[in-house]
């Protein structure tokens, strides 16, 4: 895999002129993981304690999530393990200021013990979990050279009662709020234009059409009410463009369109399914599915439809392909055994292997901007489930209840 | 949300093998049945909603959904129905009509139902 050679300049804070660079040779993704020691978070009061607690928890939960680090609770010993590799102590302190608090936090090289970087803010009871999750994402920035993940959101939908609600959540589950309750179905939300706007769409007017709304607003714009299907989209920060499936023709086909709904190209005209495109991250290509050849499976063309072929082979169900961001993998739903498990394929169709094995459907598989972990939905009886893996080490974690699954690519 | 079909006039739901969308001979005869019935009428217009099991991928059922009312339609436009009377909804299969997991519930929701706008 690509070691990435990441030549870290570090400002150390609090007016200190010492400047370091550290050169980290970090396989952003392999297995291996930088050892990590993390001290507990000191306070400085009994009324700074449960902040700092709080802090703490976020903070190891974060770096545990990321899957880059092996790490321990406490102090190294003097020098650190000695394995020669780079090894780092994060440490972070609360005290009080003035009715709020000052989080001040550091990650420091354990061998030479010098600082490779620290951050300080001010902290309240409610920004506890946004300033965790910002510190957790500068940790990796400055070991790294990309920012973690811990401060990114989710879109789902959850349903109950006869409710539709689309909801936005950090990337934890944690702070939940519903955008819009509908009793009609709510599909496929998808970030717009970074975290600008999402897509989604709503039988608001009893048919499949496609909305865009705003963060900043609280009411939604029909972008596309064709007749028949709106839906199955992908957007594509690159070209500032929408891939959509529309059957406004007669049939299941993909349209590409800005985001006012303004349809720019056909790129499908066959008389089967086409479906569930995906953008590749440089927004030349596109994988989608189609029923062509009898069964849906995998296809992958140009994006003005040209050069169109099939990416899959095995099984005889592939389908809600999302293409990573780093261009990587191509993840998907694919049925084994009669049952639907998240699958990974590389671009051009080799290294297909499974990620999930358990006796229940996976679907709607869509990326972390870190290309490394995947959020999904899964029919974990007696309701669906929204959750998270890793796609190097198959950990997991489970999010809420809910489907249709997005996650914000910054 | 649909207005009560009179019985005497009322179109059957028709049902689909797993990931198809072709019309078996069941669902032929029921469709002819239907198509008399729809001719009867004066003008009425009709929904014809897809519906599918859940055990497919939610973006692939939708258009499934749609491709098994695009069927029902179709032949009965073949029939002699004025193509002008029909509207298609796909559900996907968000909206099952039966909620069970077994192959019984799965196969009653393989569906094009009919409704009267």
């Amino acid at each position: 895999m690509i070691s990435l050679l990441v030549l870290v300049l570090l400002c150390v804070w609090s007016g200190a002129n010492a400047q370091t660079e550290v050169e980290l040779g970090i396989k952003s993704t392999s297995a291996s993981k930088i050892p990590l020691w993390m001290e507990s978070f000191r306070y400085g009061d009994q009324g700074s304690k449960h902040v700092s607690q709080q802090m703490d928890q976020l903070v190891y939960s974060d770096l545990e999530f990321s899957g880059l680090f092996a790490i321990a609770r406490g102090r190294p010993n003097p020098g650190g393990s000695g394995g020669g590799g780079l090894e780092v102590v994060v440490r972070g302190s609360v005290t009080p200021d003035g009715g709020r608090y000052l989080f001040e936090g550091r990650v420091i090289d354990a061998a030479s013990g010098h600082l490779i970087g620290g951050k300080r803010y001010p902290v309240t009871d409610k920004t506890v979990r946004k300033i965790a999750h910002h510190f957790s994402d500068e940790i990796i920035l400055m070991l790294t050279g990309e920012r973690g993940v811990a401060g990114t959101k989710i879109l789902f939908v959850r349903t109950g009662g006869g409710k539709w609600e689309l909801v936005m959540s950090d990337y934890d589950g944690y702070e939940p709020r519903a955008l819009l309750r509908l009793s009609l179905p709510i599909l496929n939300p998808r970030w717009v234009d970074g975290r600008e706007a999402l897509a989604y769409t709503g039988f608001l007017h009893g048919k499949p059409d496609l909305f865009l709304r705003r963060l900043d607003e609280s009411a939604s714009k029909p972008i596309a009410t064709y007749k028949g299907l709106n839906y199955s989209i992908d957007w594509s920060q690159r070209r500032k463009e929408l891939l959509a499936t529309l059957s406004k023709d007669g049939n299941p086909e993909l349209y590409i369109m800005d985001r006012k709904g303004t349809i720019k190209n056909r790129l499908t005209h066959s008389r089967s399914i086409d479906c569930n495109p995906t953008w590749s991250p440089n927004g030349r290509e596109v994988i989608f599915t189609s029923d062509r050849s009898g069964g849906p499976q995998l296809y992958r063309m140009e994006g003005d439809g040209s050069n169109v072929r099939r990416l899959t082979f095995q099984g005889n169900y592939n389908s809600s392909a999302a293409w990573s961001p780093k261009g990587d993998w191509v993840a998907f739903a694919s049925r084994i055994n009669g049952i639907f498990q998240l699958c990974l394929i590389k671009p051009d169709g080799t290294g297909m292997h499974a990620l999930t094995d358990e006796p229940w459907n996976h679907d709607t598989p869509r990326w972390a901007p870190d290309g490394r972990h995947l959020i999904y939905a899964e029919d974990r009886s007696p309701e669906s489930t929204i959750s998270i893996i890793d796609i190097y080490t198959k950990g997991k974690r489970i999010l809420s209840k809910g489907k249709h699954p997005d996650w914000s690519p910054e | 949300m649909w207005k009560k079909w009179p019985r005497k006039r009322r179109c059957e739901d028709i049902f689909f093998d797993y990931d198809k969308y072709t019309l078996k001979p069941e669902a032929k005869a029921t469709l002819e049945m239907n198509a008399k019935a729809l001719k009867n009428q004066t003008s009425a217009p009709i929904t014809i909603e897809g519906h599918c099991d859940e055990r497919g991928t939610e973006d692939y059922n939708m258009a499934l959904g749609e491709k098994r009312a695009k069927a029902a339609m179709d032949y009965l436009v073949s029939l002699g129905v004025s193509a002008s009377r029909f509207t298609i909804i796909s559900y996907g299969e968000s909206r099952p009509f039966e909620p069970g997991h077994s192959e019984a519930a799965w196969a009653k929701n393989r569906r094009a139902h009919f409704a009267a706008k």
